[in-house]
C-alpha cells in the first residue's frame, strides 16, 4: 500500500468537524501530519482527545473526512496495521500480567503466539518494563501502566503512533522515562501524535506542535516560531525582591521596556514588547541593583498566556 | 470528623495556588481547616434524608436518587397490574352479578386474597420478582461500582444506619406496590358491596393473615436482593442473581415433585415457603406435603443468611471506588 | 507489519484465525477470572449432582405396585374389593350388594290396564292390590325409604291395621301409601282381605284395582361368597400382545407374546384378563375405540412404530409396574431433566450472567479501545467473543450432559451394563442447550449493545417470556404463540432426538397414557410438531437446528449493526 506512486501523508484531516448535540467537539479542522513527532496542545476540553478518537476511527466526523495513509478509519480497519494508540483510559485487563497483555494484543496482528511473545518481550524492554514483565497488570503504577500501554502500541512497529496524554498523572520519573522513549521513537523515524495540556511537558519532546482551543487549530508549526510571533505582544515579568522600586528605575531607563507595575509586596512586574531582549539586559541590570532577587517569573511564558493572545489574535 | 467536615476548601485552595505559582525556592502554604460549627442533625433524620432520597426518587427523580425512566414505568405497570382486581370487583358490583363468575374470579375469598399476593401466575412469576430485580438491583452496587458509598461513609453516618435505611427504602417500594395493592383491593370490595361490620368481622382476620404473608414475601425478597446487590458491583448481577434464585430453585423443585414425587425441595424455593407459609396463615388447604413448620424455618433461615451477608458485606466495604 | 516474513501460509484467513484465536483466548480467560462465571457454573453443575442423587434414589428403591385401576378398593365396606364385586354384578356403592347376597328375581306384573287382575301364590310383592291373606312375612323388610308394609302383627300373628271397611274406594286409594288396612273378611271365607300399598311377601290373592299395577317375584337364597384379597386386584390385568388374531378363540393363550407383538404390531390386542370389561354394561362389554370388538385393545402404527393405542375401558387397565415403569421413568428422568434443567435453567440462566457484558463491558470499561485499535473489524470481534463465550459454556454443558447421561445410563433400567440409546439423547440434550446458549448469548448480548444502562432490564423481560413460554411448550408444544421463543424451538429438537434415538417413544408414551401408566412421560413429551407435515423427527430436528442457528445469526447481525454505528467515547 505504501509502495504507490503517491504516498498519502500518516494523517489527512480535510475540514473536519464533530459535534455532540449542541456541543461543537471539532470545528472545521484541517491538518495533515506526516513524519516526526507533533505535539497536539490545548487545554482540557479542546478536542484533543476527540481529534484521535476521529483518527482512529472510534467516532464518525459530523463533516469533513478522515484519512489515515489514505484510508477512512471508521469504515475501513486496514490502517491500524500500521498504527499504535495510546488511548486515554487507564483500565487494562488487571489480571494479566504485561506480557501477557501485550503478547494478546499482539496476536490481534495476525501474529503467531511465539513472534508475538518475542515481540512483546523486545517492546516491553524497550520502554524498560523488562524486570516486572511477569507482574499482574494491577500491581502495576500508573506510569508503569502507561508505558505498558505504549508497548502494545509499538508492539507490531507502526509506522504513526498516537499517544493520547501518555504522561497524564504520572510521577516525574516516569515522565521522564516516558519521554525518553517517545523521542527514542521519534529518532527511528516514526510519526508520532502526542497530545497534552502541559506545553513544558512537549516542549522537551518536540519543537513541532499543533494547538487546538474549542474544538479549533490555533496554530500549527514550529514551537518557537509560534513564540517568536508571539513575541510582537506585549509580554510580562515579574520579578520577587527586596525593593522593587529602586529595581524599576533601572529598568524603566531600557529600550524594550515600556511600563512597570507593582502587584503586591516586594513585587515587579515589567511590561516588554520583546520578550528576547528583555532577557537578554536582565540578567546585567539584577547584578547592578545589587539586590537580592528571590525570583524570576514569566507568567505569559505557560499555555494559557499563550493561547490567551492566540485567542485574542484569533477573534 | 471535623476535618473530614471542613477541610474540603482550604484543600482546594491549596492546590489552586500550587498549580499556578512557580515557587523556585519553595514555599509553605498555611492549612486553614475551618472546622464547621453547625448543630448535627438528630440520628434518625440523618437516616430519614437517606431514606427518602431513595424512595422520593421512584416519583422524581430530581434531587433523588436516579431511577430510569423506563424502571419507573415498569413499576407503574406492575402496580396498575396488581390493581386489576379492583376494576373487575367494580364491574361485578355493577352489573349485579351476585356470586357469579366475577364474585367466584375476583371477590374476596381466601384462596383470592392469598392469590393477591402469593399467586405464582402472573404475580409471582412476571411481577414480584420483576419489580424485585429491578428496584434493588443497583442499591448498594451502584454505590460501590460509583464509589458514591464513600460520599455516605465520609458523613456521620453508621454502615448499619445506612444498610437499614436501603433496606427499609425498598421494602417500602415493594410493600407500595404488593401491600398497598392487597389493601386497595379488599378495602374497594368492601365498598363497592357495601358490606357492613359483620361481614368485616368475617374477613378481617383472614385479610390479616394475607397482610402479614405480604408483608413476609416484602421481606424475603427484600433481604434475598439486598444481600444479592451487595455482594456484586454491577446492577445486573444482582437482579439476574435475584430472578434466577427466585425461578431457578422453584423450577428445579417443581422438576423433583414431577419426577420424584416428594415435595420437600421446596423448602428450598422462597417463592414456595412463602406461599406455604401464606396458605397456613390464611387457612388454605395446603399444596405441599411437607409441614409448614419446614417452610417457616427456611424462611428464617433464609432471610437470616441474607441480613447476615447484606450487614457484613456493607461493613466491610471499601470506601474506595471498586 | 512488515512484510518480509510473509510466506505461503500467511494469508487472510490463517491471520484471521490467529486473531479468532487471540480474542476467544481473552474471552476464555477474563470470563474465568469473573468470580460470578463459577458461582453460576458451580450451581448448575450442584444443579445437576442434586438431581442425580435424587435419581439414584428413586433407583434404589424397588416400584410399588399400583392400582392404576383403583379396583382393589372395598368402597362400601361390604368386605368385597371392587374387582370382585365387578365381577359378580353387584354394585360397589351399596354395602346390602355383594357377591353372593340374595337378589331379586321379578317374575310377573299386572300392569294398569290388564284384563285378568288376580294373581295367586306366595310372592315377594310390589305395588298396590287387595290382598286377602292367608300368610304374612312380618321380617320382611328394609329401609324406611324403600316402602315395605309394617303389618303391626299381635300375639296372635293377626296384623292390627286401621279398618277401612266402611270407607269409600277412592278415599282408600288416596290414603295409603307403603302401608296397608283392614277391609274384614268381606267375602265371608275366613280370610280378611287388606288393601295393601307397597312392598311385601306373604300368600294370597292379590286382586289389583283398575289403573294400578302390581309386580311380583322372588329372592334367591344368600350364599356366602369368599371374598378375594384386594391384591388380586393389583397390577391383575397386564398389558397382552398376539401374534395371530385368534383373541377370545381357543388357543389365544399360546399365541400371546410381549408387547408390541413384532409379528402384527398394529390391529386388535388385548385382553381382559380381570374380566371387569366384559362384565360391564350387563355383561355385553364395552368397545369404546368402536373397532368392533368388544375389550380389546386396538393397537396402531405406522412403518414399524406404534403411534397410538386405543384401549377400550378396563381392559389392560392396570398393568405391572415393574415391567414398565423402570423404562418409563427412566425416559421421563432424561427428558425432563434435558428439557427443565438444561434448556430453561441453564440454558437461560449461563447467558444472562456470561453474555450480556461479552461486548458491552469492554465498552463500559474502556478497555475496548485497546483492542479496536488492532486491525479487527467490529462485526468480528463481536463474533469472536460469541465464540469465546461459546466455548466456556458450551463445553461446560456438553460435559454437564454427558457425565449425567453416562451416571443415569449406568444405573438405568436394561440388562446392558450402559444403555447406549440413552447417550444420542444426551449428546442432543447438550447440543440443543448449547444452541440455545448461542442463541440467548447473541440476543443478550445484542441486548447489551443496543442499551448499554438498561438492557439488562429488557433483558430480564426476555427472560421472563422465555421462561413461560418454554414451560408452556413443554406442556403442549401445538401452543402456537410459545414458537416464538427460543426455548420452543429447543425442546422441540429434544423432542425429536428423543423420537430418532428412541423411536419407540412415541409407543412408550402412548402406553403410559392408553394403560394410565402415570409415569409423566406423555406429559412432559410428546411427538415433534415442527415436522412440516411428514412426521419425520429427523425433519424436525433439521427445522429447529436452522430456526436456533438463524436466530444466533441474526441477533449477531443486529449486534453488529448497532455496534459498528457506534461512537465509543
Amino acid at each position: 500500500m505504501t509502495m504507490e506512486q503517491q504516498d498519502p501523508p500518516a494523517v489527512l484531516i480535510d475540514q473536519v468537524s464533530k459535534w455532540y448535540g449542541q456541543v461543537i467537539g471539532i470545528n472545521d479542522l484541517s491538518l495533515a501530519i506526516d513524519g516526526g513527532v507533533t505535539g497536539v496542545l490545548g487545554p482540557n476540553g479542546a478536542g484533543k482527545s476527540t481529534l484521535f478518537k476521529l483518527m482512529m476511527g472510534r467516532i464518525r466526523p459530523s463533516q469533513g473526512s478522515v484519512r489515515l495513509f489514505g484510508v477512512d478509519p471508521w469504515k475501513n480497519t486496514s490502517p491500524y496495521r500500521r498504527v499504535g494508540y495510546v488511548s486515554e483510559s487507564e483500565k487494562l485487563y488487571e489480571w494479566m500480567t504485561a506480557l501477557d497483555f501485550v503478547t494478546t494484543l499482539a496476536r490481534l496482528h495476525g501474529m503467531t503466539r511465539e513472534e508475538a511473545t518475542e515481540r512483546s518481550a523486545h517492546v516491553l524492554e524497550f520502554v524498560g518494563l523488562a524486570d516486572v514483565m511477569h507482574k499482574e497488570l494491577g500491581k502495576f503504577s500508573k506510569g508503569m501502566r502507561q508505558r505498558v500501554k505504549i508497548a502494545h502500541a509499538l508492539v507490531h512497529n507502526p509506522d504513526l503512533l498516537i499517544l493520547d496524554e501518555p504522561l497524564h498523572g504520572c510521577d516525574p520519573l516516569a515522565r521522564t522515562s516516558i519521554m525518553s522513549v517517545i523521542r527514542e521513537l521519534g529518532e527511528q523515524g516514526k510519526t508520532i501524535l502526542i497530545s497534552s495540556h502541559i506545553l513544558e511537558e512537549i516542549e522537551r519532546i518536540t519543537e513541532q506542535i499543533v494547538i487546538l482551543h474549542n474544538g479549533r487549530l490555533l496554530a500549527i508549526g514550529n514551537l518557537h516560531a509560534i513564540r517568536g510571533l508571539l513575541d510582537k505582544h506585549p509580554h510580562r515579568i515579574l520579578i520577587n525582591c527586596e525593593d522593587p522600586r529602586s529595581l524599576a528605575n533601572l529598568f524603566i531607563t531600557e529600550e524594550p521596556v515600556f511600563g512597570v507595575r507593582f502587584p503586591g509586596e516586594g513585587q515587579l512586574e515589567i511590561q516588554t514588547n520583546d520578550l528576547s531582549a528583555a532577557h537578554a539586559i536582565l540578567p546585567s541590570i539584577v547584578v547592578s541593583s545589587n539586590q537580592k532577587i528571590t525570583s524570576i517569573e514569566n507568567p505569559d511564558d505557560n499555555l494559557d498566556s499563550l493561547l490567551g493572545y492566540l485567542i485574542k489574535e484569533g477573534s | 470528623m471535623d476535618a473530614a467536615f471542613g477541610s474540603g476548601d482550604g484543600d482546594e485552595e491549596a492546590t489552586a495556588v500550587v498549580a499556578k505559582s512557580k515557587a523556585s525556592l519553595g514555599q509553605i502554604f498555611e492549612q486553614t481547616y475551618r472546622p464547621w460549627d453547625g448543630e448535627l442533625g438528630p440520628r434518625w433524620m440523618r437516616n430519614y434524608a437517606i431514606f427518602r432520597h431513595h424512595v422520593y426518587g421512584v416519583f422524581t427523580s430530581k434531587g433523588h436518587r436516579q431511577y430510569h425512566p423506563m424502571v419507573r414505568l415498569l413499576i407503574l405497570i406492575i402496580f396498575l397490574a396488581s390493581l386489576t382486581p379492583i376494576p373487575m370487583l367494580f364491574l361485578s358490583s355493577f352489573i349485579g352479578d351476585e356470586g357469579g363468575f366475577f364474585e367466584k374470579m375476583w371477590g374476596i375469598n381466601r384462596y383470592n386474597l392469598w392469590g393477591q399476593v402469593l399467586g405464582y401466575f402472573p404475580r409471582n412469576l412476571c411481577m414480584w420478582p420483576l419489580l424485585t430485580a429491578v428496584v434493588v438491583g443497583g442499591m448498594i452496587s451502584d454505590d460501590r461500582q460509583h464509589g458514591t458509598s464513600a460520599i455516605y461513609f465520609s458523613r456521620p453516618i453508621s454502615r448499619l444506619d445506612y444498610t437499614f435505611m436501603k433496606y427499609l427504602s425498598v421494602a417500602i417500594i415493594l410493600g407500595f406496590v404488593i401491600i398497598f395493592s392487597y389493601f386497595a383491593y379488599y378495602t374497594s370490595a368492601i365498598v363497592f358491596k357495601a358490606e357492613g361490620w359483620a361481614y368485616l368481622a368475617d374477613t378481617l382476620p383472614i385479610f390479616l393473615g394475607g397482610m402479614l404473608a405480604g408483608s413476609i414475601l416484602v421481606i424475603t425478597y427484600t433481604s434475598i436482593g439486598l444481600a444479592l446487590s451487595s455482594i456484586s458491583q454491577s446492577r445486573f448481577f444482582a437482579a439476574i442473581g435475584f430472578l434466577s434464585i427466585i425461578y431457578g430453585t422453584k423450577l428445579v423443585s417443581l422438576l423433583v415433585e414431577l419426577q420424584f414425587g416428594t415435595t420437600f425441595m421446596y423448602a428450598m424455593s422462597p417463592y414456595d415457603c412463602l406461599a406455604h407459609t401464606g396458605q397456613f396463615l390464611l387457612g388454605i388447604p395446603s399444596n405441599y406435603e411437607h409441614p409448614v413448620s419446614i417452610s417457616v424455618v427456611s424462611l428464617m433461615a433464609m432471610n437470616s443468611v441474607s441480613i447476615w451477608l447484606l450487614v457484613s458485606r456493607v461493613t466491610s466495604l471499601e470506601v474506595t471506588r471498586e | 507489519m512488515d512484510r518480509k516474513g510473509k510466506s505461503l501460509f500467511e494469508t487472510v484467513w490463517t491471520r484471521m484465525d490467529r486473531k479468532a484465536g487471540a480474542v476467544i483466548e481473552l474471552t476464555i480467560r477474563q470470563l474465568m477470572h469473573r468470580i460470578s462465571t463459577w458461582v453460576v457454573l458451580g450451581v448448575g453443575a450442584l444443579l445437576m449432582a442434586l438431581l442425580l442423587i435424587f435419581y439414584i434414589d428413586s433407583v434404589r428403591e424397588s416400584f410399588e405396585p399400583i392400582d392404576n385401576d383403583g379396583d382393589s378398593e372395598d368402597n362400601d365396606g361390604d368386605g368385597y374389593p371392587m374387582g370382585q364385586e365387578r365381577k359378580y354384578g353387584t354394585p360397589d356403592w351399596d354395602s346390602d350388594l355383594f357377591p353372593g347376597a340374595s337378589v331379586f328375581i321379578p317374575e310377573s306384573d299386572i300392569d294398569w290396564n290388564d284384563a285378568d287382575r288376580s294373581e295367586f301364590g306366595n310372592k315377594s310383592w310390589e305395588g298396590s292390590a287387595f290382598f286377602e291373606v292367608s300368610w304374612v312375612d312380618d321380617q320382611y323388610a328394609g329401609e324406611w325409604w324403600d316402602s315395605h308394609v309394617d303389618w303391626k302383627l299381635n300375639q296372635e300373628g293377626i296384623p292390627e291395621l286401621t279398618d277401612c271397611s266402611d270407607w269409600e274406594l277412592e278415599e282408600i286409594l288416596e290414603a295409603i301409601w307403603a302401608d296397608a288396612c283392614d277391609l274384614g273378611d268381606d267375602d265371608g271365607d275366613g280370610m280378611t282381605t287388606y288393601y295393601v300399598e307397597g312392598k311385601w311377601r306373604g300368600e294370597g290373592i292379590a286382586t289389583v284395582p283398575d289403573n294400578y299395577y302390581l309386580s311380583w317375584g322372588f329372592w334367591t337364597e344368600e350364599v356366602y361368597v369368599e371374598p378375594e384379597p384386594p391384591e388380586m386386584y393389583i397390577n391383575e390385568d397386564g398389558i397382552d400382545c398376539f401374534d395371530a388374531f385368534i383373541l377370545r378363540g381357543p388357543g389365544w393363550e399360546d399365541s400371546r407374546v410381549g408387547c408390541p407383538s413384532e409379528a402384527r404390531i398394529s390391529g386388535s390386542h388385548g385382553f381382559d384378563d380381570d374380566g371387569d370389561c366384559l362384565a360391564a354394561n350387563e355383561g355385553n362389554g364395552n368397545d369404546d375405540n368402536g373397532n368392533g370388538v368388544r375389550c380389546d385393545v386396538q393397537w396402531i402404527a405406522s412403518n414399524g412404530v406404534v403411534t397410538r393405542i386405543e384401549a377400550d375401558d378396563l381392559v389392560d387397565e392396570d398393568p405391572d409396574e415393574q415391567e414398565y415403569i423402570g423404562e418409563l421413568g427412566h425416559r421421563t428422568f432424561v427428558i425432563a431433566v434435558g428439557k427443565m434443567a438444561f434448556v430453561i435453567l441453564l440454558g437461560l440462566f449461563i447467558p444472562l450472567f456470561l453474555s450480556l457484558g461479552l461486548v458491552r463491558d469492554e465498552t463500559e470499561n474502556g478497555t475496548l479501545h485497546l483492542l479496536l485499535s488492532k486491525p479487527i473489524h467490529r462485526a468480528e470481534f463481536i463474533i469472536y467473543r460469541l465464540t469465546g463465550y461459546l466455548a466456556i459454556s458450551g463445553s461446560y454443558v456438553i460435559a454437564l450432559s454427558l457425565i449425567v447421561g453416562l451416571i443415569s445410563s449406568i444405573l438405568g433400567p436394561g440388562d446392558q451394563l450402559i444403555r447406549i440409546s440413552d447417550i444420542p439423547v444426551w449428546i442432543g440434550i447438550g447440543a440443543a442447550t448449547t444452541l440455545v446458549l448461542a442463541a440467548y448469548g447473541s440476543m443478550f448480548n445484542a441486548m447489551g449493545l443496543i442499551s448499554p444502562k438498561y438492557g439488562v432490564y429488557l433483558c430480564i423481560v426476555f427472560g421472563i417470556w422465555e421462561f413461560m413460554m418454554g414451560s408452556f411448550s413443554i406442556l403442549n408444544p401445538n401452543w402456537t404463540v410459545a414458537s416464538v421463543s427460543i426455548s420452543h424451538w429447543a425442546l422441540q429438537m429434544i423432542d425429536a432426538v428423543v423420537l430418532l434415538a428412541w423411536p419407540d417413544t412415541i409407543q412408550w408414551a402412548e402406553m403410559d397414557r392408553a394403560f394410565e401408566i402415570d409415569s409423566g412421560l406423555s406429559v412432559f413429551w410428546q411427538p415433534p410438531v415442527h415436522t412440516l407435515g411428514t412426521a419425520s423427527a429427523g425433519i424436525a430436528l433439521l427445522n429447529s437446528l436452522v430456526v436456533l442457528l438463524l436466530v444466533s445469526v441474526a441477533w449477531i447481525f443486529i449486534a453488529k449493526s448497532v455496534f459498528s454505528r457506534r461512537e465509543i467515547m
